[in-house]
């Protein structure tokens, strides 16, 4: 009996030893393919910023390896010939005008139709998630045909309003389901402190949007910065250009110079990048909100 | 503060109708509770009074005002919700002065109200505190706060207790009890727990259906329910029902035969006539089993719960779906699965009509 219990315990013990092996190895293993994706995700990035050092000679002798100094001379005469500034200010005013309009009309637009049971709102929601869906090949000549009509052709407000109703769908479609995960019994509480509809969306409602429009506000953010598109049909003005088409310009009808579109390329992500790891932890938690109670 | 006046009061969802003719008059500072189970239309009925149901039909008066189709915050009426209801992003004392601040009082005002509310619910030290960081006893007194401030005519509360535990309820029922008293408002309060009811209310409404069954004193619902559902729902641990017959009825009293209970024709005071043969339901409440009672009856001892003060008996012989409950106090407990013989007075018994469930008086 007892040889047997002796017998017993060291099997179990391996069993258990195994048991730990695999886990570590699964675990090992899945760490393992994660940090190559995301290696393979960085590599255009990495290759970018260690293109944008290099001297003509050097990308002409080695265009894959490592710079052998870090030369600042490239960024000197991107800055100069892009107007860097100037284009950056112009996506930033562009990108946050099209954020504050999407932001405010998306959730004015959201409440009633998360709120109402209607057949009605039910049609809207699903027209507004048919146009998440429209590719861009499909708007491009209405809106640019509307546009020209309207009078709105390389004007900053034709650009914000075309961006605006393109990531409108967006909006709704955020801002609906978070809404509706709203306790019903506040807006009432609000009723009965004698607020209009209005008051309950402006003091009740919006104040709780907060990690969704942040959130929101991130994805509409990096697809109006990085939309080459729509600035390219719609503004013709150099002083209006977003940063995306300055770089454009350094990639020419024969050939492209990369001492000069690897800079600029890096120096158009850079506004972006800081952005989003000064918004990185709000985002995080709006993307989650709502997953648990 | 006004007394509430509902009328005729009708309530439809499409064809379906939830609330059938509701006439109800709550006395001006009277504590008026409304207790039914699930669906019953409880809590339909206080959000009608609200305002945040629409009533279909009928008259609904606060004092002298008609409130039938008035927007809710125009009819003087405060609601604490079950859920708390407070705003997340505002601190305490903005919840509580909300609802003033939207009705453009003076901010000198709203300090003197605001700060008045939190003296009385002993909030003073939480004021700059946010919800998340208050316990949810602390929360639901935040909502009566918020309630108190806008002086309405009535306050209403919807199961307000319903989240807390057993130990907080109940603190904040006597601490809601108290406030009445202070305030000498009127309030409705919908509740499914009957010792909230029985403890709190001036006045009960027992609703079935959409329907008030019987509405009055605590006691009067209690010793002198006027069906057998108001009977069987109030009162805890509840009344003990038994099939039986009318045998005969001569000197004010109803002879019935109830096999379950005893041997010969028990003598119930009853002054309606009652023909030989119809078939009765006696009530006997569990504490009015009594050793000395001059019916004995003997049952047999499943479940024994012993509380200390006071001991239930549980029985199921014959078996019965429903046990029948004894209470005892003092008297040597009975063992499980062992014989009781106890004894009851037929005074004390009740009988109702098995086919209408109306009481026989």
């Amino acid at each position: 009996m007892d040889a047997t219990t002796h017998a017993a315990n060291p099997a179990k013990a391996r069993n258990l030893d195994t048991v730990l092996l695999r886990k570590r190895l699964k675990s090992g293993l899945a760490h393992g393919a994660v940090l190559v994706l995301v290696l393979i995700m960085l590599l255009p990035l990495v290759y970018m910023v260690m293109m944008s050092f290099k001297t003509s000679t050097e990308i002409a002798q080695n265009p894959l390896g490592l710079p052998e100094s870090l030369y600042w001379g490239n960024y000197m005469r991107a800055l100069s010939e892009m107007g860097y500034v100037r284009s950056v200010l112009n996506s930033l005013a562009i990108t946050v005008s099209v954020i504050l309009i999407v932001v405010l009309a998306g959730a004015m637009a959201a409440y009633p139709l998360a709120r109402m049971k209607s057949r009605i709102s039910r049609i809207i929601v699903m027209i507004m998630a048919l146009g998440l869906a429209t590719p861009n090949f499909v708007t491009i000549t209405p809106i640019y045909v509307i546009f020209r009509d309207l009078g709105l052709l390389d004007s900053y407000l034709g650009i914000v309003l075309a961006f605006a109703a393109l990531k409108m769908p967006l909006a709704v479609f955020f801002y609906t389901g978070f809404i509706a995960a709203i306790p019903l019994e506040l807006e009432e509480a609000a009723k009965l402190d004698n607020c209009s509809n209005w008051q309950i969306f402006w003091h009740v409602i919006r104040p709780l949007l907060g990690p969704v429009t942040a959130t929101l506000s991130l994805f509409v953010m990096i697809m109006v910065w990085n939309d080459f598109i729509y600035p390219l049909l719609l503004l013709t003005d150099k002083d209006k250009l977003t940063v995306m088409i300055a770089v454009y310009k350094f990639v020419g009808n024969t050939g492209i110079d990369p001492t000069r579109l690897f800079p600029a390329a890096v120096l158009g992500s850079l506004p972006l990048l800081l952005m989003f790891a000064f918004f990185q932890r709000k985002i995080m938690a709006g993307s989650t909100a709502g997953a648990v109670k | 503060m006004a007394g509430l006046e509902l009328s005729n009061v009708i309530k439809r969802y499409g064809a379906t109708q939830v609330i059938h003719g509701v006439d109800l008059q709550i006395d001006d500072g009277d504590f008026c509770v409304f207790v039914g189970p699930s669906g019953c239309g409880k809590s339909t009925l206080l959000r009608m009074i609200a305002g945040l149901e629409e009533t279909t039909g009928g008259r609904m008066a606060i004092g002298d005002r008609d409130v039938t189709h008035v927007d809710p915050a125009q009819r003087g009426v405060s609601m604490v919700f079950q859920t708390y209801a407070l705003y997340p992003h505002m601190t305490v004392r903005e919840n509580m002065s909300f609802g003033l601040k939207i009705g453009r009082m003076a901010k000198p005002e709203i300090t003197r109200k605001v700060d008045e509310a939190a003296r009385i619910l002993k909030l003073d030290r939480y004021m700059d505190r946010k919800p998340k960081a208050l316990s949810g006893g602390q929360r639901q007194r935040v909502a009566i706060g918020r309630a108190i401030v806008r002086q309405p005519d009535v306050f209403l509360f919807d199961e307000p207790l319903s989240n807390l535990d057993a130990e907080l309820r109940v603190e904040m029922r006597v601490e809601i009890a108290r406030l009445h008293k202070q305030l000498g408002a009127t309030m409705v309060y919908v509740t499914h727990d009957q010792v909230e009811a029985m403890t709190m209310a001036d006045k009960i409404v027992v609703l079935r259906d959409g329907r008030i069954e019987q509405a009055g004193k605590p006691t009067d619902l209690y010793h002198d329910p006027d069906n057998l559902f108001v009977a069987g729902f109030i009162g805890s641990p509840r009344m003990n029902f038994f099939e039986g017959r009318v045998v005969s009825h001569s000197d004010g009293h109803a002879f019935v035969e109830v096999p379950r209970l005893a041997s010969q024709p028990v003598a119930v005071p009853v002054a309606t006539r009652c023909p030989p043969g119809q078939a009765i339901t006696l009530g006997l409440r569990p504490e009015h089993f009594d050793p000395q009672g001059p019916v004995a009856v003997s049952l047999g001892v499943d479940v024994l719960e012993d509380l200390g003060g006071v001991c239930y008996a549980y029985s199921s012989d014959q078996g019965q779906d429903t046990p029948v409950i004894v209470e005892l106090r003092g008297q040597n407990r009975p063992i499980v699965d062992g014989m009781l013989q106890i004894g009851f007075d037929p005074d004390h018994a009740l009988i109702f009509d098995t086919e209408t469930g109306g009481r026989i008086r």
